[in-house]
Parts: structure tokens; C-alpha cells; sequence
């Protein structure tokens, strides 16, 4: 090869020598290139071909180090007719490339698969240990939790001002029938709570409870069933919620899988809207686990208390026969109504009695029927 | 300091002291060919794949710049910015269960605990943007001798907090005396090798066009407000004047901007060979207007072929004797369908939103800084001897988690 131009940088002043470049030896990786000022002829560095460093960067030009040379060093050849003779005198540069490649390649591999098993041991893990956290938890933290998400649950559909109830006065006969229903469900057991129900007055179909024993009943949803059992079930379901304290083991579980999904998006304040979602992909698969939980301390409580648990699986059908728009606000956004739910619910072999007498029905009916105005 | 066109003399020429450009041949299509790899290796690597992504792009940027005949070389591996990354995580673990702690609490105090993380966060920024900051410069080459940082990054953090406060509390009046104080705190403490780099601008510098602004933009503000309250103003008036106030505060940035960035860094010298820069605002506003165009193309487009699926997804759905609906309520019913579809369609805004910046404001304004950057001097850069260490061992991993990556 004849010796062609570049320019080199020695790594230890700023000095640019112009330089010939020759190449020596024969095969893949012996012999040396050969750098020489291009004025005097001076030898500027002699480097070793089975140490060559290619610097990536700029395909046009070509940037060599050496791994025994001062690492900031530099040789660069930029002339297209140049650069193409010194690749096809240094064969072994693709060897480097190819080689470099594949060690990226296998770094990435073994990181995603490092990640990926971290992954599935939050998706898998967490909520096995959010349940053992559960546990060691003392019920009064977990009660003054709720009361704090409680004021937030508050502002957030009331905007500010409280949850209208329909009936705030806890002797009247509505809320007294509740009141009794709730203690004869827990059973002998009870709960670790102060169990508290509200109704409340909302276009939303919807019930739900929170850690801590507050429970809330939306009118909207109380006026989609004539049936008392349908109003029972739904109860004895967000019972089962309170009893199993799946409220607070979600919270834990979030707090986990907020921390992954943080990792995975580079996001680990977990305010983007990203690590919103992503935890919502996470927490699916526990709160599958968590509505069977409860569907299945409602049906225990049918067959104790003798009344019909059917009416539960009817009630969610018909907020399924609304329109997706209001579904997606309703209940079955929180309580996805999967076919195996149907199913179980259908299935369950209690009893064919009514958990209300006429009476006390007709005083939960009456709940919110008064002068208040909704609220939306 | 340039002869007239007239003169066209040798001597003068010759004369005329020897100025070093900087050049940048990188093209839009090549970094969108960049990005675009990236961004879809992202999917299968889960995400692992982006410290590749900016390693490469910076790689991309800093090849194709040449400062006088010598390309810049960026040495940093994605190795180094995913370590930086984890260690990141360790010290965010704590940060991420106060969020959590304080997100139970009551209003009050979730706000309290809040308006506190959020000043935490502030500061961690501010260390992060300087470590960042010294990690790039360590990591940049040219002539084979390394720039690197001196400076405590704490220090800066505390500084940059206390002039947002102070800045924030003056409603802006102290923002020329923040940005030369910040300035002069990151260039005097970088380095070329040997070479110190010295900032001997002030406030003064950003006085001028930052008061102007500030005054013309409290008149219309009061206008404005007078429009509305009087009755002889009336709607009309006010929602005029309060437009033109609106204007006047957006181009007003991109004005401030440039005549920072060109009255600071002309300021600089590395070493004995003075810097200059020359941004033209209007260039900016230039670049801004071009990305707002091509955000707005891309959006169209985007509600387009959303618009298209839906309705040929309807057309099918009725051609078939399909019920759309049951399909869309069976999807719905399947939260990892939903949440996936949901997720897929986030990270692809995302994406795009990101190229497109990249794209449209990240190579515009590198572009439009090397262009116009000048170097007197140049000669004595040629005596520069390599020092400092290339520490950090880790990448920018805060800057990373904190969001404030860059360049």
C-alpha cells in the first residue's frame, strides 16, 4: 500500500501533525501501521495492528486508536480515497467492528433479560408480598390511612365540598338496616375495622371501599335494581374488600410496581403519565385476584344469611348493557366483569331467601329520595 | 473587524488575524435514520436500548462538528450511562417512598410534603444538570486532548435553587443577574486540557433586552387588566390586547435567549483565544415556528389515520355482520388488552413528540450555535496540554432519572 495522509493527535497536546500512514506485514493482525510526520519523516508512533482501536463516529472518515498508546490518541484519515485504502490494507477493522457489535449485542441481551426478570418478579412477586405487609400492618394505621383518603376521595367527587349522603342521620331506618345487614355479614368474626357505610348521592353507577372500613354506595347504582339482593350482594362484595383489606395491599402493591415501571421508563417519580398506565398493565392481574376474593366472601355471606347472591352477578350484566361511555365510569372499570365472575356468581348455591325485610328495603329505597340536590 | 468588500488587497487579507469557524455536515434525514432504529429497538429491549440510543446520538453530533479542520469525538458508552442509571435508582428509592408516604396523607399536608419534594427535586436537578454537564465534557475529544469540569456540584445545585427563588420572588427582575451567575459559575469552571475557560461578562450583558422586555411586558400586562376592569376598554379591547401580551411573551423567550447566548458566550475565552457567537433571534423564533408546523402536520396526520382505522374498522364490522361494539366492549373487558393498547399508543406519541424535537429544535440549534461560532486566536490552542481525569466512572444516571438528559 502506498502511504496515504491523515492527521494524528498524539493524546498529550493539541498539536495536529500531519502525517503518512503505511501499513506493513501481511495476513489479518500482524505488522504495524506506521506513522510518520509528513515533513522530515519523523516516526510519530508505531502501532501494532492487533491493537487497533476504531473509534466510531462519522462513517466517511476513519479514526483509529491503540490499546497500548495514550487512549486519547488518535489517528484520523478523512480523504474518501484514503480511507478506502487504509480499510482494504487493515482487513482486521471489520473483524474489531464485528466483534464490538457483538458484545454490544450480547450486553443488551443479557440487560433486557435482567430487566424482564425483574419484571416478573414484581408482576409475580409483589402482590404476594403486599399481602405478607398486609399483615404485619396494624389495623388503626391502615383505619387512619382511609380517613385520609377519605378527605381526598372527598374532594375529588365533590370537588372540595363533602359527598352528599342521602341520609346522614345514622339512626334512621335506611341506615339502620344497613348498619344490621354489615354486622350480620362480618359475622361472629367482625372486622378489623369500624365498618362504614355511605349512601351517597352520584350519577355514577358505581360502590367502592376504601382502607381503613369506609364504604361507599353511589344512589345511581341503588336505583339500577329493584332487588334487595342485588343491593346486598354489591355490599357484601365491598365487605369482602374491607375484611381481606385489599385496599391497603393495593396501595403497597402500587408503591412496588410504581418503583419497576419508574426503571423501565426512565421515569422514577412516577409522575408521567407513562408510569400511570404502565402501573395500571401491572396491577390488572392483581385486582382479578382481588374481585374473586371478594365475590367469594359476598357468596359465603349469601349462604350464611340465606338470601340470593345471583342478583349481584344481574346487577353487574346491567351496567354492562349501558353504553361504553358510562362503562368506563361505572363500576366495572374498578370491577372488571369477566365471564368467569359470571359465571361463579351464577353458579353459587345460596340461598333463595331476601337479606332485607319489605320494610327495611323500602327505607334504603327511600334513602335518597329527599330534597338534596345531586351532585354530578 | 473585517475589511470592507472593497479592499481587495492580499496584504489585507493576510493581515486580517486568523479567525478558526466551526462547521456541522450532519443532515436531518441520517439522525431521523438514528432515531428511528432507536426508538423501535426500544420495544424489544423494554426500554434498556435508550442509553444506546444517546450514546449514538451523541456520537452523531459530535462527529459530524468540526472546530476549524478537526471533528470533536465523543468517548462515552451506554455502558457507563445505564451503571450511572442504577445508581440513580438507589438514591431515588427513598424519594419515591416519601412520594408515596405523603400521597396518603391529608391534603394539607400531601400539599406541604409536595411543594417540599418538588424543591428536593429542583435541587437534585441542578446536580445532576452539572454532573451531566462535566460527564459530557470528560467524554469530548478534540485534538485528542479532553475537556473536563472543576466546580462542586452541590454548590451549583444550592446556587441555581436559591436564583430560581429569588428570581421567582422579584417576578423576574433578578433573572440577568441569575443567568451570569450561573454562567460564570459553568464556564469558569470548564477546561481544555490545561486551558481554563473565563467568563468576564455580567449582568449587564442581558440588561438591556431582558428590561426592555420586562417593562413592555408589565405595560401590556396593566393594559391589559385595565381593558377588561374598565368599562370604556371592554371585551373586544382586552382580548386584543391581551392576545398581543400573549405574542409578546412567547417571542420574548426565544429574544431573551439569543441575546444570552450570543452576549455571554462572545464573553468566553478558552484559554487566550476569545469566543464569539452571534445568534439571531429572529432564527430562533424561526426554528420555534418550524417545529409548531411540523407538530401540527404530524398531529393531522396522526388524527388521520385514527380516524381511518375507526371508521374502516366500522365499514368491517357492518360489511361482516361483526358487532364493532362487542368487539370494542370485549377489548375493553380485557384490561391488559385495554391497558396495553393504551400504553402502545402513549409511547408512540412519546416517540414522536421526541423525534420530532430532536429532530426540529435539538439539530436546528446545534446546527445554528456551530455555524455561527467563531474562535480569535486560534494559534493558541495549539500548545494545549491534556489534563484531568476522565472521572466520573458513570454516566449522567440522575440526569437520566430526573428527565433533564439532553444532549
Amino acid at each position: 500500500m502506498p502511504p496515504v495522509a491523515g492527521r494524528f493527535y498524539d493524546g498529550k497536546t493539541s498539536r495536529v501533525h500531519a502525517v503518512e500512514v503505511e501499513v506493513t506485514g501481511a495476513g489479518v493482525e500482524g505488522g504495524f501501521v506506521f506513522i510518520r510526520e509528513r515533513e522530515g519523516g519523523r516516526e510519530l508512533a508505531r502501532w501494532a495492528r492487533s491493537e487497533l482501536v476504531l473509534v466510531p463516529g462519522d462513517p466517511a472518515a476513519l479514526r483509529l486508536g491503540s490499546q497500548l498508546a495514550d487512549p486519547a490518541a488518535r489517528l484520523v484519515v478523512e480523504a474518501p480515497e484514503a480511507v478506502a485504502a487504509l480499510r482494504e490494507a487493515l482487513p482486521g477493522l471489520t473483524a474489531i467492528r464485528r466483534r464490538h457489535r457483538a458484545r454490544q449485542v450480547r450486553f443488551i441481551t443479557a440487560s433486557t433479560a435482567a430487566l424482564a426478570a425483574v419484571i416478573a418478579a414484581f408482576v409475580f412477586g409483589v402482590p404476594l408480598i403486599a399481602r405478607q405487609v398486609v399483615a404485619i400492618i396494624p389495623p388503626p394505621w391502615e383505619a387512619d390511612m382511609g380517613e385520609r383518603i377519605h378527605a381526598q376521595v372527598e374532594e375529588i367527587f365533590a370537588g372540595g365540598g363533602t359527598l352528599a349522603r342521602c341520609d346522614s342521620n345514622p339512626r334512621s331506618p335506611g341506615n339502620r338496616a344497613i348498619a344490621k345487614f354489615v354486622k350480620r355479614t362480618l359475622g361472629p368474626e367482625g372486622s378489623p375495622f369500624e365498618v362504614r357505610v355511605d349512601v351517597v348521592r352520584s350519577d355514577v353507577p358505581n360502590a367502592f371501599a376504601l382502607p381503613g372500613g369506609r364504604a361507599y354506595y353511589f344512589s345511581a347504582l341503588l336505583e339500577t335494581s329493584d332487588d334487595p339482593n342485588a343491593f346486598a350482594g354489591v355490599l357484601a362484595h365491598e365487605l369482602g374488600h374491607i375484611v381481606n383489606r385489599h385496599g391497603m395491599e393495593h396501595a403497597i402493591a402500587t408503591a412496588g410496581t410504581g418503583l419497576l415501571v419508574g426503571m423501565v421508563l426512565g421515569d422514577v417519580t412516577g409522575l408521567s403519565v407513562g408510569a400511570i398506565v404502565g402501573q395500571g398493565l401491572v396491577n390488572s392481574h392483581f385486582s382479578r385476584d382481588a374481585e374473586r376474593a371478594a365475590d367469594e366472601f359476598a357468596i359465603a355471606a349469601a349462604r350464611r344469611l340465606d338470601f340470593d347472591i345471583t342478583a349481584l352477578g344481574k346487577v353487574l350484566e346491567a351496567i354492562a348493557a349501558d353504553t361504553a361511555m358510562d362503562r368506563s365510569m361505572s363500576l366495572l372499570a374498578t370491577h372488571p366483569l369477566t365471564e368467569e365472575r359470571t359465571e361463579l356468581l351464577a353458579s353459587a348455591d345460596t340461598g333463595r331467601g331476601d337479606a332485607f325485610t319489605p320494610a327495611e328495603w323500602r327505607a334504603i329505597r327511600g334513602m335518597c329520595h329527599g330534597s338534596k340536590t345531586k351532585i354530578k | 473587524m473585517s475589511e470592507p468588500a472593497g479592499s481587495v488587497s492580499e496584504a489585507a487579507a493576510t493581515a486580517e488575524p486568523p479567525v478558526m469557524t466551526a462547521r456541522f455536515k450532519g443532515l436531518r434525514p441520517q439522525l431521523f435514520g438514528l432515531l428511528l432504529r432507536g426508538y423501535v429497538l426500544l420495544v424489544p429491549t423494554l426500554g434498556i436500548y435508550r442509553f444506546w440510543l444517546i450514546t449514538q446520538k451523541r456520537r452523531y453530533y459530535w462527529s459530524r462538528t468540526r472546530l476549524g479542520d478537526d471533528a470533536l469525538e465523543y468517548t462515552g458508552t451506554a455502558t457507563e450511562i445505564l451503571f450511572g442509571f442504577l445508581v440513580a435508582i438507589a438514591i431515588f428509592v427513598p424519594f419515591y417512598m416519601f412520594f408515596f408516604y405523603i400521597g396518603t396523607q391529608t391534603p394539607t399536608v400531601a400539599l406541604i410534603g409536595l411543594v417540599a419534594a418538588l424543591l428536593a427535586l429542583f435541587l437534585l436537578s441542578g446536580f445532576a444538570l452539572f454532573r451531566s454537564r462535566r460527564y459530557r465534557l470528560t467524554r469530548t475529544l478534540w485534538r485528542g486532548i479532553r475537556f473536563h469540569q472543576t466546580g462542586s456540584a452541590w454548590a451549583y445545585a444550592f446556587m441555581r435553587l436559591g436564583w430560581y427563588l429569588l428570581t421567582a420572588l422579584t417576578l423576574g427582575l433578578t433573572f440577568p443577574f441569575m443567568a451570569a451567575s450561573l454562567f460564570r459559575y459553568r464556564y469558569n469552571n470548564t477546561w481544555y486540557g490545561d486551558r481554563q475557560v473565563s467568563f468576564d461578562g455580567s449582568w449587564k450583558q442581558l440588561a438591556g433586552p431582558f428590561y426592555g422586555v420586562w417593562a413592555l411586558l408589565a405595560v401590556l400586562v396593566a393594559a391589559s387588566i385595565a381593558a377588561f376592569v374598565d368599562a370604556f376598554g371592554g371585551a373586544i379591547a382586552g382580548l386584543t390586547v391581551s392576545s398581543l401580551t400573549v405574542l409578546v411573551g412567547l417571542a420574548a423567550i426565544p429574544y431573551i435567549s439569543a441575546r444570552e447566548r450570543t452576549r455571554f458566550t462572545s464573553r468566553i475565552r478558552i484559554g487566550d483565544a476569545p469566543v464569539s457567537l452571534h445568534i439571531r433571534a429572529r432564527a430562533l423564533i424561526g426554528m420555534y415556528l418550524v417545529y409548531a408546523l411540523v407538530l401540527l402536520a404530524v398531529a393531522l396526520v396522526a388524527a388521520t389515520a385514527v380516524a381511518y382505522v375507526v371508521s374502516g374498522s366500522f365499514a368491517i364490522s357492518t360489511d361482516f355482520g361483526v358487532d364493532f361494539g362487542a368487539i370494542l366492549s370485549a377489548f375493553e373487558q380485557s384490561s391488559w388488552l385495554t391497558v396495553a393498547a393504551f400504553a402502545a399508543a402513549y409511547l408512540l406519541a412519546i416517540a414522536t413528540l421526541a423525534m420530532v424535537a430532536e429532530l426540529f429544535i435539538g439539530l436546528t440549534f446545534w446546527r445554528m450555535v456551530v455555524t455561527r461560532l467563531k474562535i480569535a486566536n486560534p494559534e493558541s490552542l495549539d500548545t494545549v496540554r491534556a489534563r484531568g481525569e476522565r472521572a466520573p466512572a458513570i454516566g449522567e444516571g440522575l440526569a437520566d432519572a430526573l428527565g433533564s438528559g439532553g444532549y
